[in-house]
Order: C-alpha cells, then sequence, then structure tokens
C-alpha cells in the first residue's frame, strides 16, 4: 500500500510538473520573440542604438531566463543553435547591418516558434506524424 | 566529463529507487510484463547517460513513470484475476500423468527439447515419472512427481527429527552478530564460554554459526594471508 501511494504521489507530481513546464516553456518563449518582434520594429527604423539595446535585452533575457529551463526541456543542441543566433543578432546590431539582423532574427523567432509548436501534446506530437 | 559523472550518479540514484520502488518480486520472478519495463529501464537510463546533448528530465520522467505504472499494473493484478489473466496469462497443465499435452506445448511454442531441459534441471530424466508439470506464467515449467517416484521424506518413512533450525551467524569476520542471537539461542555468557573452551578471542574467527540444537561451527581466519 505504501509503495502505491508513493507510486500515485510520483505520478501526481510528475503530471504537475509536465503541465507547468509545458506552461513555462510557452511563456518564456512567447516572450522572447516578442522581445526580438520589438527589435525586428526597430531595424525597420533603422536606430542603430535602440537596436543594440533592444538585442541585449532579448539576449540578457534568453541566457538568464529560458535557457535554464528550457535545456531541461529540449536538446541541448537546439539551445545551443538559438544561443548562436542570438550572438550573431547582436553582433549585426553593432554592426548596423539591419537586413541581415532582420533575416537572422526571423529565423531566431521561426525555430523558437518550432520549439514550442513541437511540445504541445497534440496527437500530432505525440506520434511524431510528420 | 565532469558532466558526464554527475549524470551518470542521478540517474543511478534515480534507477535504485525506482527499483528497490518496484519491490523484490522484481529481481526474484520476471513475469512478461516486468521483464519488458526492466529492459525499457535499462535502455532509458542509458541514452542520457552517454549523451549529454538529451536532456536528463527526458529519461528521468519515463524511468519513474515506467515505474509507477508498474505498481499500478502489479496492485491491479493483486485485486482483479480477470486482469491478471489479460497481463499474465495462466499456468497451463503441459503434462499429464507421464503425457505430454501436445496440444498446449503447440500453443506454448515450446519444443520438447525445452521442456525436457527445464525437468532435466529439477532432477527429472524420465518424462513418464512426472505426474504433472506446469508451465508457469513466467515461462518456467515445475512439476510434481509419481507418488511411487517421489523422493521419500521422514514423515512417509515415520521418523521423528529433531527441528534444528538453520546455522546462525554468530561471528562474522571477528565482529559478533548481536542481533541473530536469540534465533539460534545464544548469549553473551555463552558466547564467552564457548571462546574460552576453544582458546579464541572473536578477532581470530573468521565465521562462527550456531543452531538451536546447539551445534556450533568456528572458522579460523588464516593467519597467514
Amino acid at each position: 500500500m505504501k509503495r502505491l501511494f508513493a507510486a500515485a504521489v510520483i505520478i501526481i507530481v510528475i503530471l504537475a510538473l509536465s503541465i507547468a513546464g509545458y506552461y513555462l516553456n510557452n511563456d518564456l518563449i512567447d516572450t522572447t520573440n516578442e522581445l526580438l518582434s520589438q527589435s525586428v520594429s526597430l531595424s525597420n527604423r533603422e536606430d542603430k542604438q535602440g537596436l543594440i539595446d533592444a538585442a541585449e535585452k532579448a539576449c540578457e533575457y534568453w541566457e538568464s531566463k529560458a535557457v535554464p529551463v528550457l535545456s531541461s526541456l529540449i536538446m541541448h543542441s537546439e539551445i545551443d543553435k538559438i544561443s548562436y543566433h542570438f550572438k550573431t543578432l547582436l553582433l549585426l546590431a553593432k554592426d548596423g547591418n539591419f537586413e541581415e539582423y532582420r533575416v537572422v532574427c526571423f529565423e531566431c523567432i521561426a525555430t523558437l516558434e518550432h520549439i514550442k509548436d513541437v511540445q504541445n501534446p497534440v496527437l500530432k506530437n505525440v506520434l511524431h506524424i510528420i | 566529463m565532469l558532466i558526464y559523472l554527475l549524470r551518470a550518479i542521478i540517474i543511478y540514484v534515480v534507477v535504485i529507487i525506482s527499483v528497490r520502488l518496484m519491490g523484490k518480486r522484481q529481481i526474484g520472478q520476471l513475469q512478461p510484463s516486468e521483464l519488458v519495463i526492466t529492459i525499457l529501464i535499462s535502455e532509458i537510463a542509458a541514452i542520457p547517460m552517454q549523451n549529454p546533448e538529451v536532456p536528463l528530465v527526458g529519461s528521468l520522467i519515463p524511468v519513474l513513470v515506467l515505474v509507477c505504472f508498474e505498481i499500478f499494473t502489479s496492485a491491479l493484478n493483486i485485486k482483479s484475476k480477470k486482469f491478471r489473466n489479460i497481463m499474465q496469462g495462466n499456468s497451463l497443465i503441459i503434462i499429464r500423468d507421464g503425457v505430454l499435452d501436445q496440444k498446449q506445448i503447440k500453443r506454448l511454442r515450446f519444443s520438447v527439447e525445452d521442456i525436457l531441459e527445464e525437468l532435466r534441471k529439477k532432477d527429472v530424466f524420465d518424462i513418464s515419472d512426472v505426474l504433472y508439470a506446469f508451465a508457469e506464467t513466467n515461462g518456467s515449467i515445475s512439476c510434481i512427481l509419481k507418488s511411487s517416484k517421489q523422493t521419500a521424506t521422514a514423515e512417509m518413512l515415520n521418523i521423528q527429527i529433531p527441528d534444528t533450525g538453520i546455522p546462525i551467524t554468530v561471528i562474522d569476520d571477528g565482529v559478533i552478530q548481536y542481533k541473530q542471537f536469540c534465533d539460534c539461542g545464544m548469549d553473551i555468557n555463552k558466547l564467552s564460554s564457548i571462546l574460552k573452551k576453544n582458546k579464541l578471542t572473536k578477532e581470530e574467527i573468521l565465521l562462527m554459526t550456531a543452531d538451536k540444537a546447539g551445534k556450533i561451527n568456528i572458522i579460523k581466519k588464516d593467519k597467514n594471508i
């Protein structure tokens, strides 16, 4: 009976953590994408200093808030890929290369959206239907 | 390097806790579902240990979920006979009065050699000696011999044999095992007098056992080793 109780508790805890992890994952990706979208509008206005500040803000949020949580949920190679994008964005912002900035930024947003999509607990993802 | 070490330690701890949670049944008698769980756990646990790219949670959660569901299944097996039959199947009689039930053997996909091998492991060399043999749900075969072929017991021969219990370890590598004293009727005074009589100290003894009948066995430590 003790084992059964322990198993029930473990399942409940795992279920709670999984649900919380799912929402946290979505929240972190949405916020990161919002920060990136804001920086895209600054690059459209060709505001170099504003773009550097926005890119730094997005990069800091990604490194300090998103990475610690997401690295426990998704493959580390995906995290490294996005981190590389963020470093590239910072350099492009400092260089004032607005067009290239937008390209990398959209790529980064698309990758994050893809990660968010594949984490959705829908039949397509459960069965991994491509 | 340190990452591999830490991940291996974490996985080791979780797998050990999981196996302990499943209970001793898991080690002694593997039912089909338990065999599947054991293989799955070893496979899942190995992936993040070898590949630090894979999040640790991705392995620990499946291990814990499998163990929990195995516990739920075990509980349901006890509660419901129908469920048990679905999960484990039934024991089947494969030999009746020395005759193989060929229909059941075909159904179980056993070869005659498999059955003879299992019987030989139980010191049964002639199939005609078997009264009944069962194919158990875990794949093993158990059998009962015809009464004429069974080993004579003291009860059959009307002989009274005193119950001596089992030999209990009193001293293990120079250390007195106080906890087990009551199982063999030993006490510290009795032990002292035995040691005095044998002109030994506890440190000189590798193993000392005693049973309820008072039979003592002492193995001295080899001083040359």
